[in-house]
C-alpha cells in the first residue's frame, strides 16, 4: 500500500528533490568538471534557446502586436486610442510575458530537453553513465536543471522584448513617438502603484525558470522502461509544469491585490 | 533522497512565504510629504511649492502646498487701487443736456430786472478742464485755484432784452470720506450803456448763475463721479467701495478719473489671511473709448476677490455651479469611475496676478471630498485660469493649471488620481469655450444693466455694455457703455 502511494507520490515529490539536488551539485560540478557542465548545458541551450529562439521571437512579437492592437480597440467610438495605450502601457507585458513565455517555454523547450534526457534513459546511456561510475545528477541533471533555468529567465526577457517590440508597431500607429519608454516604463521604472506587478513578474520569471527546470529534469530522468514512457514523461511534464504556472498566477494574484 | 525532496518543499514553501513578504514591501516609494512646517517663499499672492517625481513613459506624480504669502493689503487703510473714468463725451452727450434742461426749468417764470424774462439757456457746454488751459477762469478759481483740474459749464441765458454768458467752475474736493464739488461761477454781462452794466452790477449775475449752479449741477456730477455703487452679494453682504486719499485727475477736454478704494474687513475667524498687496499699478493715461471706463489695479481685483471669498459668495456660486454634480452625473463618470466629489470649498481667496505677457492669471486654492469605493480623500486642488484680454475681442479663458494632492493626514500630502488629472489637464482646449462664456458672463452679470444714481435726482446712469482689456500688465481695464435715463 505504502509502496502503491509512494509510486503516486513520485512524479509529484521528484522535481522538488531535483531542484534541491541539482541546487547542490550544480556548483560542485561546475567547478570540478567543467568541461562536463559545459557539454551538457550547450546541449540544453541549443535545445531550448538557440533552436526556438524564432518561433520565440515570432510569437511574442505577435502577440504584443495583437494585445495591445485589441486594446487600443475595445474603448470604442469616442475614445481615443491613444489614451488607452498611454494608460495601459506596458502593463499587459508585465502581466501576460511570464506564463506566456512559461508555458511556451515547458511545451517548446521543456519537451526537448524532456525527450532528450527520457531517450537518453530509454537507450541505456544513463546506465552506462551509472556502470561507469558517474554520478548522472551532478553529470546530467544537474547542468541540464541550471541551463534549463537560464535558458527559461532568457526566454522570458526576449518574450517581454518581442512583446514591447509588437506593441511599439501599434504606438506608431496612433501617433505615441515614445512608445519605447511607454512599454518599458512599467518593467524598468514602474510608478509606485504598479511596482508590486513588476515585482509579481520578476518573481514569477523566477520560480517558473527552476520550476520547470526541475519538472523537466525529473520527468525526463525519470526511468524510461519503454518508448511510450518517453512521451508520457513530456505529457507529464507539460501538464504539471502549466499546473505549477497557472497555481502560482493565481497564488501571486491573490496576494497582490489581497483577496 | 527524502531529505532533498523535503528539502525542494521547503525551498518552494519558502519562495510562497518570501513573495507574500515581498508584496507587502513593495508598495513603491509613494511621494509623501508632510507640510505641516513647510515654508514657501515668494509673494505676495498665492505661492506654491511642489514635489515631484517623474518616470519612464512620461508619468509624473506631483505633490504641491500653497500659501496665502504677504504683504498684504490693510483694511484699515483702504489703497486706491481703481479709478473710474468718465470721458468728455458722456459730459457733453449725456450729463450736459439733462443739466440744461434741469437748469431750463428752474429759471423758468424768472424774471430780473433790468434784463427781462428768462427765456431759455443755451449753448451749455460741459468739459473736464485745467486751470493752465483756460487762463481766462484764473480769477474764477480762486486763490485755491484747481490743481487737480475742475468741470468747467458754459452756457448762455437768454433774458429778454439780453444773453448772460455764465461760466460755472466746479472744482472736485474731498469732503471727508465723500466728494463734493467747490463751485465758482461767473456771469460776464457786458452792456455798452453805462447804466444797464450799472444796474446789472447791482443785480448781480454771478449770484444767479451760482445758484443756478449749486441747486442743480454738483448734485449730477456727484452721482456721476462718485465711486461704483456697492453691489449686492445677497444675505445682506455687499461690495462696497470707497472715496481714497488720492486727487482726481482730469486730462483737458478728454476724461476726468475718480481713484476709488476696495473696502475689505477681515475674516473673524482667520484674521491673518487678507488680499496680497502688490502695489503694481499699469493704468495708461489714454482716452477712454466708452463713455466709461473702470481701472482696477491688481489690488483691487484681489480685494473683490477676497471680499467675495470671505463672505462665502464664491462658494455659493461655485456651489451654484455644481461642478461637483456635474461631474458626478457626468455619464462617462458614472459609467467608468467610482469617482465621486464633494462641492468644491476655496481654502484661500483666490488671487489674480500678472501672468506671461499681456495674459492675468487667477489662482485659486481649494478642498475637496474624494470618494472612491468606501475611501474618501480630502483632496487639495489648485488651479489656475489665465485671462488673454484684448480690446474689441472676447476675452480668451484658458485653464493653465490643475493640480491635485490627496491628505493622508491632514498635514502629510501624497499624489493621488494623477492620470486622471492629466487627463483633465491635458483637454484643458475643450473648456477654453465654457470657461471664455462663463467669464463674459459673470462681468455682465456685475456691470451691465446697473443703474447709478442718487435719491432726489431725475436721473439714473445705466451701464449697457462692458469690455474688458489689460491696461498694462497689472490693471484691468473696463470699457463701459452707459446712458442716463429718468430714474426708476
Amino acid at each position: 500500500m505504502l509502496r502503491k502511494i509512494a509510486g503516486v507520490a513520485e512524479p509529484l515529490i521528484a522535481p522538488f528533490r531535483v531542484a534541491a539536488l541539482s541546487a547542490v551539485k550544480a556548483p560542485v560540478q561546475l567547478v570540478k568538471h567543467p568541461r562536463d557542465f559545459v557539454i551538457v548545458g550547450r546541449r540544453v541551450v541549443a535545445q531550448t534557446l538557440l533552436r526556438p529562439l524564432p518561433f520565440y521571437a515570432i510569437v511574442s512579437t505577435l502577440i504584443g502586436y495583437t494585445v495591445l492592437f485589441v486594446i487600443s480597440k475595445v474603448g470604442g467610438a469616442g475614445v481615443r486610442p491613444d489614451a488607452l495605450l498611454r494608460q495601459i502601457g506596458g502593463s499587459h507585458v508585465v502581466a501576460l510575458a511570464p506564463a506566456l513565455s512559461a508555458l511556451l517555454f515547458v511545451a517548446a523547450s521543456g519537451s526537448a530537453t524532456n525527450a532528450w534526457l527520457g531517450s537518453m534513459g530509454l537507450t541505456k546511456q544513463t546506465l552506462a553513465l551509472d556502470a561507469l561510475g558517474v554520478d548522472r545528477r551532478a553529470y546530467l541533471w544537474a547542468p541540464a536543471w541550471l541551463a534549463a533555468a537560464l535558458c527559461y529567465l532568457a526566454v522570458a526577457a526576449l518574450f517581454a522584448l518581442g512583446m514591447i517590440l509588437g506593441g511599439i508597431l501599434v504606438c506608431r500607429a496612433h501617433g505615441i513617438t515614445n512608445g519605447w519608454e511607454l512599454l518599458t516604463g512599467d518593467l524598468l521604472d514602474p510608478r509606485p502603484e504598479r511596482l508590486r506587478y513588476a515585482v509579481r513578474a520578476a518573481f514569477l520569471v523566477w520560480i517558473y525558470a527552476w520550476g520547470i527546470a526541475s519538472d523537466v529534469v525529473a520527468k525526463g530522468g525519470a526511468p524510461k522502461p519503454e518508448a511510450d514512457s518517453v512521451t508520457r514523461g513530456m505529457t507529464a511534464s507539460v501538464v504539471a509544469c502549466t499546473l505549477w504556472v497557472v497555481g502560482w498566477e493565481l497564488v501571486t494574484v491573490l496576494v497582490v491585490f489581497r483577496l | 533522497m527524502r531529505v532533498a525532496a523535503i528539502a525542494g518543499v521547503v525551498i518552494v514553501a519558502l519562495h510562497g512565504a518570501g513573495f507574500v513578504w515581498l508584496a507587502q514591501h513593495s508598495g513603491g516609494h509613494e511621494l509623501a510629504i508632510d507640510v505641516s512646517n513647510v515654508h514657501v517663499d515668494g509673494g505676495p499672492g498665492l505661492v506654491r511649492k511642489r514635489w515631484s517625481e517623474t518616470f519612464r513613459g512620461g508619468f509624473t506624480r506631483e505633490v504641491g502646498v500653497t500659501q496665502l504669502a504677504g504683504p498684504f493689503q490693510d483694511p484699515a487703510k483702504p489703497a486706491c487701487t481703481g479709478r473710474l473714468m468718465i470721458d468728455q463725451q458722456f459730459l457733453t452727450d449725456s450729463v450736459a443736456p439733462v443739466m440744461q434742461k434741469m437748469i431750463d426749468g428752474e429759471l423758468r417764470g424768472q424774471s430780473i430786472f433790468p434784463i427781462g424774462d428768462y427765456k431759455k439757456l443755451v449753448g451749455l457746454s460741459l468739459e473736464w478742464a485745467q486751470a493752465e488751459s483756460n487762463l481766462g477762469d484764473h480769477r474764477l478759481l480762486g486763490n485755491d485755484g484747481a490743481p487737480h483740474g475742475y468741470v468747467r459749464a458754459s452756457a448762455r441765458a437768454v433774458f429778454d432784452r439780453v444773453e448772460v454768458p455764465v461760466v460755472v467752475a466746479l472744482i472736485p474736493e474731498r469732503s471727508g470720506e465723500n466728494m463734493k464739488f467747490r463751485i465758482a461761477a461767473q456771469a460776464d454781462l457786458d452792456f455798452d450803456n453805462r447804466v444797464l452794466q450799472w444796474v446789472s452790477d447791482k443785480v448781480g449775475a454771478d449770484a444767479i448763475a451760482t445758484k443756478i449752479a449749486r441747486e442743480q449741477i454738483d448734485d449730477v456730477l456727484v452721482t456721476t463721479f462718485a465711486p461704483p455703487p456697492p453691489f449686492d452679494l445677497g444675505g445682506g453682504q455687499t461690495l462696497q467701495f470707497t472715496f481714497c486719499d488720492a486727487p482726481v485727475e482730469i486730462v483737458d477736454n478728454a476724461y476726468g478719473a475718480l481713484p476709488f478704494a476696495v473696502v475689505i474687513h477681515r475674516l473673524d475667524a482667520a484674521p491673518e489671511i487678507l488680499p496680497p498687496r502688490f502695489a503694481l499699478s499699469t493704468r495708461t493715461h489714454a482716452r477712454p473709448r466708452s463713455t466709461f471706463a473702470i481701472d482696477l489695479d491688481i489690488d483691487a481685483l484681489n480685494a473683490l476677490l477676497y471680499e467675495v471669498w470671505r463672505t462665502g459668495w464664491l462658494d455659493d456660486r461655485l456651489a451654484e455651479v455644481g461642478l461637483d454634480r456635474r461631474f458626478n452625473s457626468d455619464p462617462t463618470v458614472t459609467e467608468y469611475l467610482d469617482l465621486r466629489i464633494s462641492a468644491v470649498r476655496l481654502a484661500l481667496p483666490p488671487v489674480i496676478e500678472p501672468g506671461a505677457g499681456d495674459m492675468l492669471r487667477l489662482a485659486a486654492d481649494a478642498r475637496v471630498a474624494i470618494a472612491s469605493g468606501r475611501q474618501t480623500t480630502v483632496g487639495r486642488v489648485y488651479g489656475a485660469l489665465d485671462f488673454k484680454l484684448r480690446m474689441g475681442a472676447q476675452p480668451l479663458v484658458t485653464l493653465g493649471d490643475l493640480e491635485l494632492s490627496c491628505e493622508r493626514t491632514p498635514t502629510v500630502l501624497v499624489p493621488c488620481y494623477s492620470d486622471l488629472v492629466a487627463a483633465i489637464r491635458g483637454r484643458g482646449n475643450e473648456f477654453q469655450g465654457a470657461l471664455t462664456d462663463a467669464f463674459s458672463a459673470l462681468v455682465a452679470d456685475i456691470f451691465v444693466n446697473r443703474h447709478l444714481g442718487a435719491e432726489g435726482l431725475p436721473v439714473d446712469l445705466v451701464i449697457d455694455r462692458a469690455d474688458t482689456s489689460l491696461g498694462g500688465r497689472a490693471t484691468l481695464h473696463l470699457e463701459l457703455g452707459g446712458k442716463l435715463v429718468p430714474s426708476q
